[in-house]
């Protein structure tokens, strides 16, 4: 056990340090930098911190984001921060209504030739001609950006900055690639992976060292699904769900075991004719009822000194199939309204207290190496601050034990489904070693 | 690529560990690779003939490549690992345990064997030692342990060692004479010769355990391809390759073998190509690209109904449900359980946006 | 590639009918005339990646066949590549060649290269790395060899390119016009394709057809048995009189070797051309967007190879050099052509949907693409200003992957755009769309009166399908911006980088030099 307290100070250093070394190489017009950023450490937090001040700085500063919604929250975050920022928006989207101290600019002529801030998608970014580059630009999700899209970014400004979380869904590639899987710049692989290949040791490379969305326990769990170290900012056992009600059944046992650990597996039996494929009825029930368990537990969520209600919108539900998704809205009712469902791609960037999943591999007896990927997962399994429920079919221990992955990847590339495959193993591996896992014999059984 | 001697040939484990990690839930797969009844002769035996020859010119191709790698020693592959970086620029000299019949210097494996082992204990006892090679060819390993498997012999056709590290480390190369087309070279040639690198990497960790010399050297999880070049006469190396999966796949794949082995009935060589023909059947697409019984046992899949006729996304998406009750279920039979329910309306929707339009 | 949920309940009902079904209520390959297709057609010995024999020609005569008795021998292997070439380059309008002459902006008829399978895709592969910079031999036939070595990369790097109309691999061709009640591996073989499209009668009888057909190889390499039995004792002879400088003993057994490799040409050839006769008796049309694609298949071709072969620099699609048959080295280029593959991925996708109402079934299926009808429409504009806004219904049981914001357009009418500005679901558990209609709202210049204006009540009531629109402009400019390389980040996005992956040896490298000087 940590010394309460001690550790989590040794993290704020270590957070103060990557900021401040950060800001000063911003300040200091040095020329790139990459952060790698576990889920929840704040590495927007520290975007729009060295952001402010380079421009304090009287710096020409852009951001790039991945999304249009993105965008807007780095937006949003600004203005209520008091920092004056340019929306640089898509011609026709001009209309929109913008926060205090935010204007929106849709022609690259009208940004300012002064200092300011502007901040617009990597898409808008790239299809214009800028006569007047910026002096740096920061990069949102930069590991969400393939190498193409970045080099269209060498127009807006010298000196770079990338922010991401290498954990998180790789770019969509949809065509075929081979003819670049041995190019030295890859034009369909993300982008600081290229960056630091060649500029490890020329660039700042940082990470964050903690995420302070997870609770403690998560953090140990996804961790495998990195390549770098971090810890959870959150000391063990303070992030709680505690009930005024005692609930029977696997939904008890569900609350019980989040009392000891931040995460639970629950299985239902495979059934004799095979699981069903995608759209798992009794899944996506016992999921509802799971969160409806949690909710009729009438539990207070605690975080360090905060103590509140859990409420339906406070809980969040993710499957990978949109059937799926559709399928547990069915089983909502007035109760449970508030609760969001939606895929793991819509996740990104989201949280809530608790979450309830539906393993990417539930179903899944023949994984081919899309299944296998653990982008999906990652995401899923790092929206929560408090609880983690994880529900599947029974078959997945076996499933994975069996399957003999293929490395099928080409030449000089990495075992991604080896990988993937193996990542899977020790996540669910943990669950079975922790005792954290409920058998549950049916929808019926969860309520 | 021939390892020795016919006889030999056959004691070499790693080509009945690949048949069997390409489709572990076939019975008969599993009877044919633990007891080294080879499919083709089970195939000839039940139609007469087997399909899966190999062509009698890669087969020299193959040879001719390989020693060709390694005449005049090694110079040709020496050269390629040390400008592709395996090898550092000192590295000079081959310990060559190949069979004399492929150009090398054992006479069969058990001397290969022997000297492979002896050649580890050399090196860590005098690390220093003027001459020491960095290129080994053929060298052979066992798979310790495997009380139900006839016999777990390994033969790694290049293994690098990198002396100039501490401990020295052992870096695990495959030999394939197919083309080097860069991001184009066949995808599931490079996970036969991947998986087969990971099986090397798991039997010298087991070998260097066995030896008590562990500590004494580094068993690298990046491994190397030798390829050939289209329209070369050169060897095209490629580095950097993932083995740290592999390695961990085959050892669990040991685990299952062994296992599924247990589970069978009298000892280890008491099979024959009638107990194959017995055994119960898993067909899937990928028998097609690999076993001799491939035809016989889709005529029995179809029979049975299996989706796996059509192809492994067919029956991905069928999943227990057989051929003709999928068809039932879209004429309008009513689902007999939830797997039934979920597949009739997956088909059902995409049946009525084709009748919609 | 995973089969979608569509495909695979289409091959359910081929089985169930026991025959190929046609994929597509229209065709998604153009029937040229005889005259503008070109088969080509090879066979290679066990393990290597040199031809050993060539067979070429129009559908409907008699191919011509060049051979080499020992295909290890390199040298007679060039010579027998060099007299392919004259005929390939002057099909491909080889600025050299062309009946049309060497200029760029001449408009050229169509044209397409048909082989049997992928494995004689990848022959054109082996053939740019064994010739796109070879300097071996005498210097005219050195440059000839060149010439055909680009044309083979053009064309094979051409073949991986989403809607590309030239480069024909003939089982891709029917695999995607018809859906076949077998195996996905076991669909690279042409003959057993033909076999199940040609067998009359039951299941079982099309299924042994197609078995039978199946012992006979197509790829480019030869049937071991047949290799061992009869080509191994030829090559011996001939090897052994050639030892001995013996010459009839050698034209001898040049002639046994011939003999067994013009038969496995031949039979390749044959099937290739009753490919090009199936989809030739096919009764579908031509889906009416795939002249656009063959437009743009064109295009490519005057960029990428008609422009390099004359040396021409592009304003927009870059230097002229040689790429390496192996990859882009230079990141413009890469990146270049990686759009250009996205950008025809997206023509491809979303230009043929409008003239098939199978592939809007397969878009809804997939959840990219609605099928509903109007329930109201409103003009939200004030004055003269219009702003229609639609209230579409759909099926709430399918999979949706469109949001709030997406752009679509109507299928028929591509140039009019709307915008998804909500979606609800009704107490019916249907999809509710409320849409604005943000392009062509009154119409197209050229109305006849059949294009209602888009905030016409008439509408109402009305089916639609939307689909995405095609946004390929945009991948096609991207291309063309990621040339330019005077940018303040060019150190690091632009730069060729120092690391491993640049080492290629030269004969099979782009000279990168050459490209960064030409750009600057």
């Amino acid at each position: 056990m940590r010394p309460r307290g001690t550790f989590r100070r040794q993290i704020d250093v270590k957070v103060a340090t990557v900021t401040d070394r950060l800001i000063r190489h911003v300040v200091d017009e040095e020329r790139l930098a990459v952060v790698q950023a576990p889920p929840g450490s704040g590495k927007t937090h520290l975007l729009l911190r060295a952001a402010k001040e380079a421009y304090r700085a009287r710096q020409r500063v852009s951001v790039a984001t991945q999304t249009r919604s993105q965008a807007d929250d780095i937006c949003r975050r600004f203005s209520e921060a008091g920092v004056p920022a340019i929306r640089f928006v898509a011609h026709g989207d001009t209309g929109a209504e913008q926060p205090p101290g935010i204007d929106a600019i849709a022609r690259h002529q009208d940004l300012p030739h002064g200092p300011c801030i502007a901040v617009g998608t990597t898409a808008k970014w790239g299809l214009i001609e800028l006569a007047d580059p910026f002096d740096v630009l920061f990069v949102e999700e930069a590991w969400q950006m393939a190498w193409a899209d970045f080099m269209l970014l060498g127009q807006v400004a010298g000196r770079f900055v990338l922010i991401g979380d290498p954990g998180q869904i790789a770019p969509v590639v949809s065509i075929d690639a081979s003819r670049w899987e041995t190019a030295p710049r890859a034009p369909h692989r993300p982008a600081p992976e290229l960056v630091l290949s060649e500029h490890r040791k020329s660039a700042l490379d940082l990470s964050l060292p903690a995420t302070r969305r997870l609770p403690a326990c998560t953090a140990g769990l996804i961790r495998p699904f990195y390549d770098f170290p971090f810890d959870a900012w959150a000391e063990p056992g303070e992030r709680l769900l505690v009930p005024l009600r005692r609930v029977a059944g696997v939904r008890g046992a569900v609350i019980e075991r989040l009392g000891r650990s931040s995460v639970v597996g629950v299985t239902l039996p495979t059934p004799e004719g095979g699981p069903p494929l995608e759209c798992d009825s009794e899944v996506a029930a016992t999921a509802v009822g799971i969160a409806r368990g949690i909710l009729e537990s009438q539990p207070d969520w605690v975080m360090g000194q905060a103590r509140r209600r859990l409420r339906p919108p406070d809980i969040g539900l993710c499957a990978t199939h949109h059937v799926m998704n559709a399928e547990m809205a069915l089983h909502l009712d007035r109760r449970l309204d508030g609760i969001n469902i939606d895929t793991p791609e819509r996740w990104q960037g989201l949280q809530r207290k608790v979450m309830i999943i539906v393993h990417p591999l539930s179903g899944v007896v023949q994984p081919s190496a899309f299944d296998l990927e653990t982008g999906r997962l990652c995401v899923m399994a790092s929206r929560h601050e408090i609880a983690l429920v994880v529900v599947t079919r029974n078959h997945l221990p076996e499933t994975l034990d069996s399957h003999m992955p293929a490395a099928e990847q080409a030449v000089g590339r990495p075992d991604v489904s080896g990988r993937g495959h193996h990542q899977n193993t020790v996540f669910w591996g943990a669950l079975v070693e922790r005792d954290q896992v409920v058998e549950a014999r049916g929808p019926e059984s969860v309520g | 690529m021939p390892k020795s001697t016919r006889d030999d040939s056959h004691r070499d484990t790693r080509r009945r560990f690949e048949q069997w990690a390409r489709n572990p839930q076939c019975q008969a797969n599993v009877i044919s690779a633990v007891h080294n009844i080879p499919m083709a002769r089970v195939a000839e035996q039940e139609t007469g003939r087997s399909t899966m020859g190999q062509s009698p010119f890669a087969i020299a191709r193959g040879q001719a490549f390989e020693k060709s790698l390694f005449r005049n020693g090694g110079r040709l592959l020496l050269e390629a690992l040390k400008r592709s970086r395996v090898l550092p620029d000192e590295a000079a000299g081959l310990a060559d345990f190949r069979m004399r019949m492929h150009g090398g210097t054992c006479r069969n494996l058990d001397e290969a064997l022997a000297g492979t082992a002896d050649l580890l204990r050399r090196l860590a006892a005098k690390p220093g030692r003027p001459g020491r090679p960095w290129l080994v060819a053929g060298a052979t390993v066992r798979i310790p342990g495997n009380t139900m498997l006839p016999e777990a012999l390994l033969v790694i056709d290049a293994l690098g060692i990198r002396h100039d590290e501490s401990p020295p480390t052992l870096i695990v190369g495959e030999i394939k004479t197919y083309p080097d087309r860069g991001g184009y070279t066949d995808r599931q040639e490079l996970a036969t010769a991947r998986a087969q690198a990971g099986v090397y990497v798991h039997g010298l960790d087991l070998v260097l355990a066995e030896l008590d010399l562990t500590d004494e050297y580094r068993v690298a999880r990046q491994g190397f391809l030798v390829l050939t070049r289209p329209g070369f006469n050169r060897p095209s190396i490629r580095v950097g390759e993932d083995l740290r999966y592999q390695a961990e796949r085959a050892k669990r794949g040991f685990v299952l073998l062994e296992r599924a082995a247990a589970s069978m009935p009298g000892p280890s060589g008491t099979a024959t190509p009638d107990s194959v023909i017995a055994a119960p059947i898993s067909y899937s697409e990928a028998c097609v690209s690999f076993c001799d019984r491939a035809d016989t046992c889709r005529a029995k899949a179809l029979e049975a109904g299996c989706g796996s006729v059509l192809g492994d996304d067919v029956a991905r998406f069928l999943g227990a449900t057989t051929l003709q009750r999928a068809l039932d279920l879209l004429a309008g039979s009513t689902p007999a359980n939830a797997a039934e329910q979920d597949l009739k309306r997956r088909m059902q929707d995409i049946e009525g946006l084709r009748s919609w339009r | 590639m995973a089969l979608t949920a569509d495909q695979v309940v289409r091959r359910l009902r081929a089985f169930e009918q026991g025959k190929p079904l046609p994929s597509g209520e229209t065709l998604r390959v153009q029937r040229l005339p005889d005259e503008q297709i070109l088969i080509l057609v090879f066979v290679r010995m066990g393990g290597e990646s040199a031809p050993w024999g060539i067979a070429y020609g129009r559908p409907g005569r008699k191919p011509d066949i060049l051979t080499t008795p020992e295909p290890r021998t390199r040298d007679a292997v060039a010579e027998m590549v060099a007299q392919l070439a004259p005929t390939l380059l002057t099909h491909l309008n080889h600025p050299k060649y062309s009946h049309w002459g060497p200029d760029p902006d001449t408009k050229l008829p169509p044209f397409q290269v048909w082989l049997p399978n992928r494995s004689h895709l990848e022959m054109l592969h082996h053939l740019a790395y064994a010739y796109t910079f070879t300097k071996f031999g005498e210097r005219s036939r050195h440059v000839r060899l060149n010439q055909l070595g680009h044309a083979c990369g053009w064309l094979f790097r051409e073949a991986q390119r989403p809607g590309q109309t030239i480069t024909m691999a003939a089982t891709d061709v029917l695999t995607e016009a018809y859906t076949f009640p077998a195996e996905t591996t076991r669909q690279g073989h042409l003959g057993f394709l033909l076999a199940w499209l040609q067998t009359r009668g039951s299941r079982e009888a099309r299924m042994a057809a197609a078995a039978a057909a199946e012992e006979q190889s197509i790829a480019t390499t030869i049937d071991p048995t047949e290799e061992r039995d009869e080509l191994v004792p030829g090559l011996e002879t001939y090897n052994t009189a050639r030892a001995a400088k013996n010459m009839p003993g050698m034209e001898k057994a040049a002639r046994m070797i011939r003999r067994v490799l013009v038969e496995e040409l031949g039979r390749r050839f044959d099937l290739t051309e009753r490919a090009i006769a199936v989809l030739h008796a096919d009764k579908r049309r031509e889906n009416r967007y795939l002249d656009d694609l063959m437009e743009a298949s064109l295009d490519e071709h005057r960029r990428q190879f008609r422009r390099i072969e004359r040396q021409v620099d592009d304003a927009e699609d870059g230097p002229a050099f040689r790429p390496s048959p192996e990859t882009d080295r230079h990141p413009s280029a890469a990146a270049s052509r990686y759009y250009v593959s996205e950008a025809s991925e997206e023509l491809r996708d979303h230009l043929l949907v409008h003239d098939d109402r199978e592939l809007q079934a397969e878009l809804v299926a997939a959840g990219e693409a609605i099928a509903g009808r109007i329930v109201e429409v409103r003009d939200e504009g004030e004055g003269r200003k219009t702003i229609p806004v639609w209230v579409v219904e759909s099926n709430g049981a399918l999979p949706l992957r469109l949001r709030e914001d997406s752009a679509l357009c109507v299928v028929g009418l591509p140039g009019r755009e709307l915008r998804i500005r909500n979606i609800e679901r009704t107490p019916d558990l249907r999809y509710r769309f409320e849409l604005q209609v943000t392009k062509l709202l009154h119409g197209p210049h050229d109305n006849d009166g059949s294009v209602l204006p888009a905030a016409s009540p008439r509408l109402k009531r009305r089916t639609v399908v939307l689909v995405k629109p095609s946004m390929h402009q945009i991948g096609r400019r991207r291309s063309f911006l990621v040339w330019k390389r005077d940018v303040p980040g060019a150190w690091l996005t632009h730069r060729v980088p120092k690391v491993p992956e640049v080492d290629l040896p030269k004969e099979i490298g782009e000279d990168l030099t050459a490209i960064t000087v030409r750009r600057a």
